[in-house]
């Protein structure tokens, strides 16, 4: 328990789900991948009270059946018929938001607490796109898997990457170095693409209709491109476990050209001085809050934390992640705009040093387990797998916005009640991503 | 007769504004002339009224609609009713309907039209002493305290005129919700300040807040026109234009606000009342 408690001081919690009667919390401390067992007989010792990190987790588990034992504060994470744990005194004026919004979005119930304009504290309630989608897997062989794992979060390429991984590291096989390199640029070419629908939403949501037009409309080339490399406008059954399905040829001078009209347009759209002055001081996230919670991603990156998975991979040679110190809206606008430029210089890169070689090789139904992450344009992608006879015997997945949320609840504190769609926007988490 | 000409012109200037913003941003932008099927299209539609809400939830639109159009009768473009203090009166039935308005609202019971309704009426509060300022300097400088004998800018007067002029462009921006007050595009609840307020309303109580809200800055864009010299209708037409001009080009290059910013900008408003009515005391 002492080395459980040590890696989750020092470092954030990736994972904790089911195993038989178990659960299995993996851990990242550093750059190292620590995993534990924990518990028996579906019940398993609470670690939330000392690392508030592992609140949803161990409340999300709670749900599924698994009892974590001294929990300060058990409450289902995505049941809705229970009541709303803030009432710090009655002068405090409650709003409901959603889960029914006036525009055609995810599904969301937001609980403010406001006094006047200001808010005090906000409930994030989710659940609504609960699809069971973990419980599908087993029994599924690896083509029928990724198709549903491509629907998982907000995400495709990136959740289905980390599946393959997981899926090939079981099997002790790797991908084709052609292969290798092509799902790299898939990869970067989604996060760019991601980025920029950030930076547009930011955009529209302060009502600067030329700034996001500007970037949808870029936005919108660089998905021609996806499509041309993947056959798919998002990525969708183009990866495949062994390898990539096909091989598409994108653009690559317009590609450069899309790049190039970006780093003029985007610092210019950001020093617009009424875009500094909507975006900048508003929703900050400090560096300890993020820490604490283990926040990952643009998220974490924006208030401080220099840490990006790409670090880990040789592919991306020397990787210097972007940081800013700010943690405010504007910081992580700038994060998104830097990333999209490293992303678009990194994919070129990848598709102009294509190793020779097959797109894939066929792999034997074996047996094994594993698992990958994956750095997806919201943060960490974890997939776990356990193949039996070529078919999924567990399958455990967790999207980036699972571990982001809350860092929603604190950026809003203290914040005006209008402010609050730029900060939701300026995360931009998956609804459905929560919800696996 | 103005009343008339502002019911028929008002569609036009809406969809001409979302026109230019299209154009603006790229796009190919729908016929300015879309907004009168639009409006055909609600009014053809049934209405339905939230379980709860009582009668007033239809007088709100109705008066809404309804005092835009009856002050618009005191504005002298076309021959209408003319009396000394007469633009008091106007102002004040424009704020009856948008008394109405907020009521209505808050008849819903969300908490969203609640929302709408506190801040509307912080912002009105906020834009009509400036307003009202504004316009009786207007009307010290001119003969009689009417509409009709409002004065025209000329090198005599250009000062108190030229500030009731800004004055009265920062309540048109504010009383019709435009940018940078409010954004009239946004689908985001909580950012709003007017539309929270019609979020209920469907179908031809919609087109009724929607012709309200283009005739209310018609209306103010006739007062500008009644300032300004020359032959009285030509000279609206001309200001109408410069606002859809204007208003695409802050609708598309500009950015809304901080809601708690607003005060600061309204104060502009005020600000040019006082300074219009000290210039036209000193001139008397």
């Amino acid at each position: 328990m002492d080395a459980v408690k040590e890696a989750l001081r020092e470092g954030r919690p990736v994972a904790l789900f089911p195993d038989g009667e178990g659960v299995v919390l993996v851990a990242e401390v550093g750059r190292d991948v620590r995993v534990f067992h924990l518990g028996e007989g579906r019940r398993f010792p609470s670690l939330a009270a000392e690392f508030p990190a592992m609140d949803w987790w161990e409340r999300a588990l709670w749900e599924r059946g698994y009892t974590p034992e001294g929990h300060p504060n058990p409450k289902p994470l995505r049941r809705h018929d229970l009541p709303f744990a803030f009432r710090a005194f009655k002068e405090l004026h409650e709003v409901p938001v959603g889960p029914v919004h006036a525009g055609i979005i995810e599904p969301g119930h937001f609980r403010f607490s406001v006094l006047g304009e200001r808010i005090v504290n906000l409930e994030i309630r989710l659940g609504y796109q609960h699809r069971g989608l973990l419980a599908l897997l087993p029994g599924k062989g690896p083509e029928a898997a990724l198709l549903l794992v491509e629907r998982a979060g907000s995400e495709p390429l990136a959740h289905a990457l980390a599946f393959a991984q997981a899926w090939e590291e079981a099997l002790g096989r790797k991908a084709p170095p052609r292969a290798h390199a092509l799902r790299r640029a898939a990869l970067e070419l989604e996060r760019a693409f991601g980025h920029l629908g950030h930076l547009a939403g930011l955009f529209t949501d302060i009502g600067y209709a030329y700034g996001s037009t500007q970037v949808g409309r870029i936005r919108a080339l660089l998905q021609g491109e996806l499509d041309r490399l993947t056959g798919h406008r998002y990525g969708r059954n183009f990866l495949r476990v062994g390898g990539v399905w096909r091989e598409g040829r994108p653009d690559l001078s317009a590609l450069a050209l899309y790049r190039e009209e970006l780093a003029r347009l985007l610092p210019r759209l950001l020093k617009h001085p009424q875009v500094l002055d909507r975006m900048r001081y508003v929703g900050v996230v400090r560096r300890v809050e993020a820490e604490a919670l283990g926040f990952v991603g643009p998220t974490a990156r924006a208030s401080g934390v220099a840490r990006d998975l790409r670090q880990d991979d040789p592919a991306y040679l020397s990787f210097q992640p972007v940081v800013r110190q700010g943690g405010d809206v504007l910081a992580r606008a700038q994060v998104y705009a830097e990333e999209t430029l490293q992303a678009l210089d990194y994919a070129l890169h990848f598709l102009t040093h294509l190793p020779e070689g097959p797109l894939a090789q066929d792999l034997p139904p074996g047996d094994g387990e594993a698992m990958a992450r994956v750095e997806a344009g919201r943060g960490e992608v974890f997939w776990f797998v356990r193949v039996a006879g070529g078919k999924v015997a567990l399958a455990e997945g967790v999207d980036p916005s699972f571990k982001n949320w809350r860092a929603l609840e604190l950026a809003v504190r203290g914040e005006g009640l209008p402010d609050f769609p730029l900060c939701n926007k300026s995360f931009d988490l998956s609804y459905a991503g929560n919800d696996l | 007769m103005t009343a008339l000409l502002f019911l028929l012109l008002a569609p036009l200037f809406s969809g001409s504004v979302k026109w230019l913003k299209a154009r603006l941003t790229h796009r190919q932008g729908a016929s300015p002339l879309l907004e009168y099927r639009n409006l055909a299209k609600l009014l053809s539609k049934a209405w339905v009224r939230p379980g709860l809400s009582t009668p007033v939830f239809l007088l709100g639109p109705t008066l809404a609609l309804l005092g835009a159009l009856a002050a618009a009768l005191f504005l002298p473009l076309l021959p209408g009713l003319s009396f000394a203090g007469d633009f008091l009166v106007a102002l004040y039935l424009l704020n009856l309907g948008r008394f109405f308005q907020m009521l209505a609202a808050l008849d819903t019971g969300s908490a969203f039209g609640a929302q709408g309704s506190y801040r509307e009426g912080l912002v009105t509060i906020l834009a009509e002493p400036g307003t009202l300022m504004a316009l009786g300097a207007a009307a010290l400088a001119g003969e009689g305290l009417g509409l009709a004998g409002l004065p025209v800018l000329g090198p005599e007067n250009a000062l108190v005129l030229l500030l009731v002029l800004a004055s009265l462009a920062v309540a048109l921006l504010a009383e019709g919700a435009r940018m940078p007050v409010d954004d009239p595009t946004t689908h985001l609840e909580l950012t709003m300040v007017h539309e929270a307020q019609l979020l209920d309303h469907g179908g031809p109580l919609l087109a009724l807040y929607e012709l309200a809200a283009s005739v209310k800055m018609l209306f103010y864009a006739g007062l500008m026109a009644l300032l300004l010299p020359g032959p009285k209708v030509l000279v609206f037409m001309g200001v109408v234009l410069a606002w859809a001009l204007a208003l695409g080009y802050l609708e598309t290059f500009g950015v809304k606000l901080r809601y708690l910013r607003l005060p600061d900008f309204l104060s502009y408003n005020t600000l040019f009342g006082v300074l219009a009515l000290l210039g036209a005391i000193w001139k008397l």
